[in-house]
């Protein structure tokens, strides 16, 4: 088998992963390959996805039967294995002509996690000794040793463990040979290393400099995204990492536990993408985005707006005057628009007009915001009137293969009906 | 008197302009880097001389009396090439003198905000440009890369790359300014270039073009077929630089 089919076989089985990341790390081996810090996207594909890293698995060979999977035992699909020289060779030739920012390097299980993280690691190894110093996100294959699994941390930028289900049920149903402990056993494992690490003076090597991450499949189980949420921020807490994942769940085999759809919830995860922001850069908690009277995120409006819209006591804001953690709660500020008016308002008071110059959505924030005193008649409007004046700004034309959606059909959700209007103006 | 200034294009003319400007009474109604090609007869021209002296005086006095992130904004727009970056750069400094660093948080302010705006499309094209350089092995065994920016940020990728392939020898060619960067293993330079004859590429070169671009036909999700978004990071003007799409 010649490498242009092993790549076509091995990068095919790769490309579900969302990560893609390669930001975090700063390397400079003042040879050959640095990390940059902020990371580097160098194309993007059909899908509109950044291709960052080469992302390839070591082999697709497995002895696994996971439901959910491509590459299960069961699948009758073409298998291959690179050779560490192989994969060597190749990340090198596509890095020193900028295709890339890096290796991403995942693996089916042959033979045995710690033989299949062996050749991984084998792979790193030759990488690092030619001097190269550039990104590399490594996959912990579940099961194998924590010896190997050190080993590997050393040798990487980022590791990463896939979740995959959101739950302890859906996980015994469509992965019967993974158990929840196989896969958070090592996560918190890495998580003690990166810490220890952190802590060691500069010169004593990192361990996994730019973190640990994972993912989660969406969609393919009926968990709710009340839990997949909760659990997000659970593992930021508990292990400290840079980033969940959300995968909306292609159908790529017909197992009878998994849910029949015909098109990836495309919007579902967009959402999840949304509220993951908020709990990673805006100061939010899970439990204030859903509850139990409200488990899914709402489809036609982001988050951050509909959490606004159902906390009037919280609004009107006034700009002039706000904390940054108070700026970010307003919808049309982000992060950036927030820094920016902290500054700006060093130098005077700010106008309506001043929010637009610094990069404030003025007709969302409209809704929620005073400007010395100032305010729209946006603001007097009860939270169902806001509601759907708010998610015909939000209208997604770039998500026409996920769910359509009627202007005809869309129904006010209960919880947004009956809320008082805005406090204290009315 | 209202007048026009005029100078010759370079980085130092200006600031020799803003130091003309600095010490008579003219007022500047505009600041031209070349000269126009139609003179109006209601104007006053002025051609400015290009003094170094003064130019490194003025752009001294920027780093101290205003910012160091006011000296650096304004050589990002110089870089940005816009027509009105000469009068742009002339009144943020004209400001940056009266009220010092306090510039720095004057966002809103009519002078200061066009030149924010305009260092951010240059830094944001940079930051673009460090993922979009193509290199290709060439037969005489150094790489070669062309780009087409919209802005003139040879200089700021340069010497990201020559920490990044330090140890292989390589040229960037902006092909719309004709400049060259060229890194020899130790320092790299910019060079005005000549249209160079096509250097014909390595054997391995041909190879890793066929293996690049099956990678990034079988990375993409059917599924989830998307060009829109695919054009909007990555706006087609840039794609007949890349070995993907050629």
């Amino acid at each position: 088998m010649d490498i242009v089919e092993k790549l076509s076989i091995l990068g095919a089985a790769a490309k579900y992963d969302a990560s893609c990341s390669s930001s975090g790390s700063n390397r400079n081996t003042g040879k050959f390959g640095t990390a940059s810090l902020p990371g580097i996207c160098h194309s993007w594909g059909a899908d509109g996805r950044c291709i960052s890293l080469l992302k390839v698995l070591y082999t697709n060979k497995c002895i696994y039967k996971c439901a959910y999977c491509h590459n299960s035992a069961d699948n009758d699909i073409p298998r291959a294995e690179f050779t560490p020289k192989e994969l060597c060779d190749l990340t090198q030739s596509f890095y020193r002509r900028n295709y890339i920012e890096g290796l991403f390097l995942s693996s089916a299980v042959v033979r045995s996690p710690d033989y299949t993280m062996e050749r991984m690691n084998e792979t790193m190894k030759l990488l690092r000794d030619i001097g190269f110093g550039g990104y590399i996100h490594v996959k912990a294959i579940p099961g194998a040793s924590k010896l190997l699994l050190d080993e590997a941390g050393y040798l990487a930028d980022r590791m990463s463990i896939n979740i995959e289900l959101p739950s302890h049920e859906s996980l015994k149903l469509l992965a019967p040979d993974k158990s929840k402990n196989s896969i958070l056993d090592p996560m918190n494992h890495i998580s003690n290393r990166i810490i220890e690490y952190a802590g060691a003076q500069k010169g004593s090597g990192a361990f996994a400099p730019a973190g640990q991450s994972t993912q989660i499949i969406i969609g393919a189980t009926p968990d709710t995204d009340k839990q997949i949420l909760s659990l997000t921020q659970g593992l930021y807490n508990k292990y400290q990492l840079k980033r969940v994942y959300y995968s909306a769940y292609m159908p790529v085999t017909n197992h009878k536990a998994l849910v029949h759809i015909t098109r990836p919830p495309l919007l579902r995860e967009h959402r999840l993408y949304q509220a993951d922001w908020l709990l990673r850069f805006y100061g939010f908690k899970a439990e204030e985005i859903l509850d139990d009277s409200m488990p899914m995120l709402d489809v036609n409006l982001d988050p951050k707006a509909c959490w606004a819209v159902r906390h009037s006591e919280f609004f009107p804001v006034e700009v002039n005057r706000a904390s940054l953690e108070v700026l970010l709660r307003v919808p049309g500020i982000g992060n950036i628009s927030a820094r920016r008016i902290i500054r700006a308002r060093r130098i005077g008071r700010l106008s309506f007009d001043d929010l637009k110059k610094l990069g404030a959505v003025l007709k969302r924030a409209a809704y929620f915001i005073t400007c010395n005193g100032k305010y729209t008649p946006h603001l007097m409007m009860s939270a169902e009137g806001m509601y759907r004046s708010l998610i015909t700004l939000d209208k997604r034309p770039s998500f026409n293969n996920a769910i359509q959606m009627s202007v005809f059909e869309e129904k006010v959700p209960k919880t947004f009906q009956m809320l008082p209007t805005v406090g204290r103006l009315q | 008197m209202n007048v026009t200034y005029v100078t010759d294009g370079s980085f130092e003319g200006l600031l020799s302009a803003i130091h003309t400007m600095y010490y008579s009474n003219d007022k500047v109604i505009d600041i031209l880097l070349n000269h126009p090609k139609q003179l109006d007869f209601s104007v006053n021209y002025k051609q400015i001389q290009t003094n170094t002296e003064n130019a490194h005086t003025v752009y001294q006095a920027i780093n101290q009396k205003i910012s160091h992130q006011a000296a650096y904004i304004i050589t990002l727009v110089w870089l940005s090439e816009l027509p009105q970056c000469g009068s742009m750069i002339a009144n943020f400094i004209k400001l940056g003198f009266n009220v010092g660093r306090r510039i720095d948080n004057m966002l809103t302010h009519k002078d200061v905000l066009p030149v924010h705006k305009a260092s951010q499309k240059v830094t944001t094209e940079k930051h673009r440009m460090l993922g979009l350089c193509r290199f290709s092995m060439t037969e005489r065994n150094f790489y070669l890369c062309e780009i087409s920016p919209d802005y003139n940020i040879l200089t700021l990728i340069a010497p990201h790359f020559a920490s990044r392939m330090a140890d292989q020898r390589w040229v960037i060619v902006d092909t719309q300014r004709n400049l060259n960067a060229i890194y020899n293993c130790e320092k790299w330079y910019i060079y005005p270039s000549k249209v160079l004859n096509k250097i014909p590429y390595s054997k391995d070169e041909i190879q890793c073009r066929a293996l690049w671009k099956k990678y990034f036909d079988i990375i993409a999700i059917k599924g989830r077929t998307n060009p829109k978004l695919q054009k909007n990071m990555m706006p087609v003007r840039y794609w007949k630089n890349l070995t993907e799409f050629i």
